[in-house]
């Protein structure tokens, strides 16, 4: 389970849920400098559509390895934030969407303590966007009729199961936690031949407040607070090819089975946790 | 530190740092100005240059595949880097500084390939075989034998041949890329020792098959083609069972056969070429002299496609339409078909309106064409067909020998034929009859009178009559 070789024939896929709800326009600050949650977000969802392009590279031109689709929740609605695409787009179209650049000035400490900038040019396909209240349960909804019918396609049978992200700062205001629990559920058990899907939640804060709960094993190591619980009982455990990276982040101090979920995450645990939700990319043919 | 991503190398390749910016690499950009890049399982390759020259710069992206490589390729390079046909290769151990995303620093290990000027084996076999070159196809086929006797010589099999991974250059000498999976054995002795036992082994084919000419060569060139692929290909392989489908790599898919016979076809072509006149691979490996086996006609711009001589046949390909003709250049076959084989043992397979059947030399159905598909295995004499989804055995007469009640039937190796119904695996005879009962989960073809099979969890090997070895 979970070690189906990627191939263009039996690709995999990623379904990013963005929470855009009003509350993603606080300030959060990234290495000392200031952003909202809502472009921080924002950047590290590109930057993982750009990985999964770079990564569908081959000498040959861009074979498409992954379908993609990333959801944004906010107001009354969920809807796709890709350009003109209701359901999954392919790596090869979003090179085809010529999306702006964006240039990202990063400040880098170099061991001796010097002070070094280095200067990229980054796709935005996903634009930060913030109103509103948080319809989390319509965008799980979608994400579970995306799904299921991705699990259906006979191409996908024997595919890696598809990976969930579901990131938010905020508790989602049009469902019971009874219903999130059931959406979350139909979700996870979704499957392929290799696995069920995967269910990442992320729920993100500012720095301030910062006292992470990422990739917990228990409620044990969550605040005490209903909402940090519910999100741990909609995650998905982590299957084991994820535990050695898991391991990494978590600096060994927890024993697997770990559960897909963070509370209180700041940016930069936000794109660990993305790259090693990821990390499947390395099973590509 | 995290998993290194693509972005991270794009930055430090843009802005490089420390130590790795002293070697003032230029990234290769496209029309966008971003780095010309692409990605395999664990590694990404960027084209760069450094003083004018043009080398590949190839960066690890999984961590497992860094701390594996590390230990194995700094101990295999600093052998083989500097000898002739492989091209430079530079380890660079923990010079780049690097940053993953979210901010923190690591120096990684990089390696530096020189590109070098040329073409891939595959276009030079496909611009060879577009303009019936064949007197150069010999010295490029020669140049490769070589190079492959060179390298058995230094005791280091490549591992991951293929057309891509073989540059021909402007003097059509090949230079070997890519070989990240290359091994340097450790005795030279056991290596020899292998080398010899292959070698010998290929030979006594060649006697046990009278290889005496090109059609005979042709009508064993299933079998000989894959002692051939693991002799010359692989340099050597330890005859394990086990060992071949990872040492042949490149070659053979994962069921075993051959996944591209231009590249095949093209050495035969060169090999065969040799046994004619010396009628012993192993000498003709040390000749100089090649004899050149053109067609007596020049029939180059007549057809589309033109096949290698077979039973005294050639079939070629002018406008979708198959024929067959001799050596002469003569259409021996008055009929034309929308796909041909070639003929083995007087047999060929041929398609009329998406429906298959086997013609005689005389261009008469003995197999009507009336099944969905069908390969005709000259070396059993006997056709696999397939109708209705299902398959059987038709014999080189027309009869059907095993009814089409098989989901799967492979062609015949060590005579045996290694077929799957009702989930189990088991093989047929030729001539129809079971040879090894169906009651293996999976199995493989035999290979030198050897198969590997699996009941449940037990995995074992058996001989051709079922018994477990």
């Amino acid at each position: 389970m979970y070690n189906a070789r990627i191939t263009r024939q039996n690709p995999t896929g990623f379904i990013i849920l963005i929470d855009q709800s009003g509350s993603m326009s606080e300030e959060i600050t990234i290495r000392e400098y200031k952003t909202t949650k809502a472009d921080a977000v924002s950047y590290a969802t590109n930057l993982l559509l750009s990985e999964l392009i770079f990564r569908s590279k081959r000498d040959e031109g861009v074979n498409d390895y992954f379908d993609i689709a990333v959801i944004g929740y906010r107001g009354n609605e969920a809807k796709s934030l890709i350009n003109g695409s209701d359901s999954f787009v392919k790596p090869s179209q979003l090179i085809a969407m010529n999306p702006r650049q964006k240039q990202i000035t990063m400040e880098r400490v170099l061991p001796n303590g010097d002070i070094s900038f280095s200067t990229t040019k980054q796709p935005y396909w996903i634009e930060a966007e913030a109103e509103g209240s948080t319809p989390m349960y319509s965008a799980l909804s979608h994400t579970y009729e995306l799904a299921n019918k991705w699990c259906k396609k006979d191409k996908n049978r024997a595919s890696y199961p598809l990976t969930i992200f579901n990131i938010t700062d905020g508790e989602a205001t049009d469902a019971s936690d009874e219903s999130l629990n059931e959406i979350a559920t139909k979700i996870k058990n979704l499957k392929t031949e290799d696995g069920n899907i995967i269910l990442i939640n992320i729920h993100i804060s500012n720095t301030e407040l910062h006292n992470p709960s990422i990739f917990p094993t228990s409620y044990s190591q969550l605040p005490d607070n209903k909402y940090a619980k519910l999100l741990f009982d909609m995650a998905s455990v982590m299957p084991q090819i994820y535990n050695e990276s898991i391991c990494e982040i978590t600096k060994g101090e927890t024993n697997p089975p770990y559960r897909g979920m963070s509370y209180n995450t700041s940016i930069n645990e936000l794109i660990s946790m993305m790259n090693i939700g990821s990390i499947s990319v390395n099973l590509i043919e | 530190m995290n998993n290194i991503t693509v972005n991270n190398y794009i930055e430090t390749i843009l802005n490089p740092l420390g130590k790795f910016k002293t070697l003032n690499i230029k990234a290769k950009l496209d029309s966008e100005n971003n780095p010309i890049l692409y990605t395999k399982s664990g590694m990404v390759t960027f084209e760069v240059s450094i003083a004018g020259i043009d080398y590949l710069l190839k960066c690890f992206t999984n961590t497992n595949i860094i701390s594996y490589s590390r230990a194995k390729l700094i101990a295999q390079h600093t052998h083989i880097k500097q000898y002739k046909n492989l091209t430079s290769y530079q380890y660079l151990y923990r010079e780049m500084l690097i940053f993953n995303s979210v901010g923190e620093y690591n120096y990684v290990d990089v390696i530096l390939e020189e590109t070098p000027k040329g073409v891939s084996l595959s276009s030079k076999i496909y611009e060879l075989q577009r303009t019936c070159d064949y007197k150069t196809a010999e010295i490029v086929f020669k140049n490769i034998i070589n190079m492959f006797n060179w390298m058995c010589d230094f005791g280091i099999t490549h591992n991951n041949i293929t057309p891509q991974n073989i540059i021909i250059d402007n003097n059509l000498n090949p230079i070997l890329i890519n070989y990240d999976l290359a091994v340097k054995h450790k005795s030279y002795s056991d290596f020899q020792a292998m080398a010899s036992l292959a070698i010998t082994y290929f030979t006594s084919i060649c006697t046990e098959k009278e290889i005496t000419s090109i059609d005979s060569f042709q009508r064993n060139y299933k079998e000989i083609s894959r002692k051939i692929i693991t002799i010359v290909a692989n340099a050597t392989i330890e005859p394990e069972l086990d060992q071949i489908k990872e040492l042949a790599k490149g070659i053979l898919d994962s069921s075993s056969n051959i996944q591209d016979w231009n590249y095949v076809r093209a050495i035969l072509i060169s090999i065969s070429t040799i046994l004619q006149k010396y009628k012993s691979l192993y000498s003709a490996l040390n000749s100089s002299e090649i004899k050149s086996v053109e067609p007596k006609v020049d029939i180059r711009n007549q057809y589309d496609f033109i096949g290698a001589l077979s039973d005294n046949m050639i079939r070629v390909e002018r406008d979708n339409k198959w024929q067959f003709i001799n050596y002469n250049g003569d259409v021996v076959i008055n009929k034309s078909f929308d796909m041909a084989y070639d003929f083995i043992e007087s047999r060929a397979a041929v398609s009329i309106e998406d429906k298959w059947g086997v013609i005689n030399q005389n261009g008469d159905f003995v197999i009507p064409p009336i099944y969905e598909d069908l390969t005709w295995d000259g070396d059993a004499n006997v056709a696999i067909a397939s109708n209705n989804g299902l398959m059987g055995l038709i014999n080189r007469s027309g009869a059907i020998v095993a009814p089409f009640i098989y989901d799967s039937i492979y062609t015949c190796s060590d005579g045996c034929l290694l077929a799957q119904t009702n989930y189990f695996y088991g093989y047929l005879k030729p001539n129809g009859e079971v040879a090894i009962e169906f009651k293996y989960d999976t199995a493989s073809s035999f290979r030198n009178g050897v198969a590997a099979v699996e009941i449940g969890e037990d995995k074992f090997f058996i001989d051709t009559h079922g018994n477990n070895i």
